[in-house]
């Protein structure tokens, strides 16, 4: 079957990996994903701030546009997007003269039948952890992963996880034979968009993230959103330069997480893109046919 | 309502606010009992004044004039624990966005302009391609607010990585993105000048 498939505006730019191995992801799983035709930028945080108007008919445009095309599940990797999308959505069934409104103002119309997903509820409702597990040809054993879901589920139109204690994304790196490590910060915003804006406030709060991961012994961050992925690996040398400390944590979208497990190459996850190179992750984590040079050095972990 | 309306109907009634803020965002302000959780775990509020409680006691008390000129809504970066916090099941998160849509309704100056800047650019790239243009957007964000050099190290990184594009992704259907934006309601203009008059 073929789901519809929102990318976003994100992941057609600085988070073009993330694109490329969510679409790679489900072609080894053997899902169909179908681009929704022609589609436009779901307006994010500046349109919510300008306009309740302008912040539903974007999406809505898109919904539309979905069902036009005979859709009827669409996934959204980006939470922004997919929550500005939800919450469009949620009108469609809620509020009928906003959703007249709304067709109106998008010259077409969406009848609300849509379901949407985001890469999380994705990969355990649709894929399923057994699938994942079933493919892994590569377990990531020496993989400790700090999951990391910012804001994701707060986000009230969704209902991704566990509000304050979510456990779906350390689910699936424990079913790719990674070990997820538990730590303080799993949940704590990433500053997101303030990045632009407030960077101070953006760099503190990422900081905050980086050092937490690294006390509890994290090689990685495991991510499954854009923001934070900039925030966490694009910004991650200046805020090194802003606390006078080295991080070098590499932040690894969930999809290239299950890639890995899957024995794809670096080259085909998109690595090249990153700011943080997972070489030496790579080194731990990953168990190469020929070479087996494992440098299992044990460092005790700091503050210990 | 009128800036001056505005005014008056805050003077002769001492819950003008808190109404404004019902009638916009559904969310009765009323309601909250001080208890601090917002504010608890909220990420940007070390670095404001003032603090999310304090925001909803502003309006609680009708101080437009303190509110006006507060930082607390441009910092707030929708990251929605307040809301899924509040015992009292207040969506603070929307208040945030509304008070910011308030002070722009108002005519006012935001507190933060750097934020609203970034807002309005980010808006105009989307009327005018369909989709976000990443690269035009840092570009005039910086023009706008005097930083040209900002990110300037960032730039050619990301170009380095194919993750900046240097033309836009223009969407077919911008033609209509355009229109939406322009026939859809709004406070603030996303553009001065005549175009853009805004809705009602
Ligand atoms: S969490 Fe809710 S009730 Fe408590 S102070 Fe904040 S707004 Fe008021
Ligand atoms: S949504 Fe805004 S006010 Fe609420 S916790 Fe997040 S940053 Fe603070």
């Amino acid at each position: 079957m073929a789901y519809g498939y929102f990318p976003g505006c994100s992941l057609k730019s600085s988070a073009k990996e993330y694109d490329l191995t969510v679409r790679a992801m489900a072609e080894r799983f053997g899902v169909q994903l179908e681009e929704i035709g022609n589609w436009n930028c779901c307006g994010s945080t500046p349109a919510y701030a300008v306009s309740g108007e302008i912040s539903l008919a974007l999406p809505w445009n898109n919904l539309a546009q979905a069902e036009a095309q005979g859709l009827d599940k669409v996934l959204s990797p980006c939470p922004a997007c997919h929550s500005h999308m939800s919450e469009s959505h949620a009108v469609a069934s809620g509020d009928r003269r906003l959703a007249a409104r709304l067709d109106e103002l998008c010259e077409t119309s969406y009848g609300g039948k849509l379901e949407l997903f985001h890469l999380l509820d994705f990969l355990h409702q649709e894929i399923g952890l057994d699938a994942i597990r079933a493919k892994v040809t590569h377990p990531l054993a020496g993989m400790r992963a700090a999951c990391y879901y910012g804001c994701l589920t707060r986000m009230h139109a969704l209902h991704v996880d566990d509000v304050e204690l979510p456990v779906k994304m350390e689910q699936v790196v424990e079913a790719c034979g990674g070990q997820a490590v538990d730590y303080s910060h799993r949940t704590e915003c990433c500053g997101g968009s303030l990045v632009l804006s407030k960077i101070d406030t953006a760099l503190r709060l990422s900081n905050e993230i980086l050092e937490a991961a690294g006390r509890a012994g994290a090689n990685c961050a495991v991510v499954v959103c854009p923001v934070c992925h900039g925030n966490l690996d694009m910004r991650q040398k200046a805020i090194e330069k802003k606390y006078k400390k080295r991080h070098r944590l590499p932040v690894l979208y969930l999809s290239q997480v299950v890639l890995l497990s899957q024995g794809v190459g670096a080259k085909a996850l998109g690595f090249k893109k990153h700011f943080v190179k997972p070489g030496a992750l790579l080194e731990t984590v990953y168990t190469p046919i020929e070479e087996p040079k494992k440098k299992k050095k044990k460092k005790p972990a700091a503050g210990a | 309502m009128t800036e001056h309306e505005s005014t008056a109907e805050q003077e002769r009634n001492p819950h003008a606010l808190r109404e404004r803020i019902l009638a916009l965002s559904g969310e009765d302000v009323g309601r909250c009992i001080q208890c601090g959780k917002c504010t608890a775990g909220c990420p940007v509020a070390p670095d404001v004044q003032p603090t999310p409680n304090q925001v909803m006691q502003l309006i609680r008390m009708n101080d437009l004039e303190t509110l006006m000129g507060a930082s607390m809504f441009w910092y707030c970066s929708s990251c929605q624990t307040c809301t899924a916090r509040c015992p009292m099941e207040i969506d603070i998160e929307a208040v945030m966005n509304t008070l910011r849509r308030l002070v722009l309704e108002a005519g006012g100056e935001p507190a933060e302009k750097d934020v609203a800047t970034l807002n309005k650019v980010f808006l105009r790239s989307l009327r005018a391609h369909g989709r976000i243009f990443e690269f035009g957007v840092v570009m005039n964000r910086n023009l706008r607010t005097g930083k040209p050099l900002r990110d300037a190290m960032l730039g050619p990184a990301m170009f380095g990585k194919g993750k900046l594009g240097l033309r836009p992704h223009n969407v077919r259907q911008r033609k209509k993105i355009k229109r939406i934006i322009e026939k859809a309601r709004r406070f603030e203009r996303v553009e001065p000048g005549p175009p853009d008059a805004p809705g009602e």
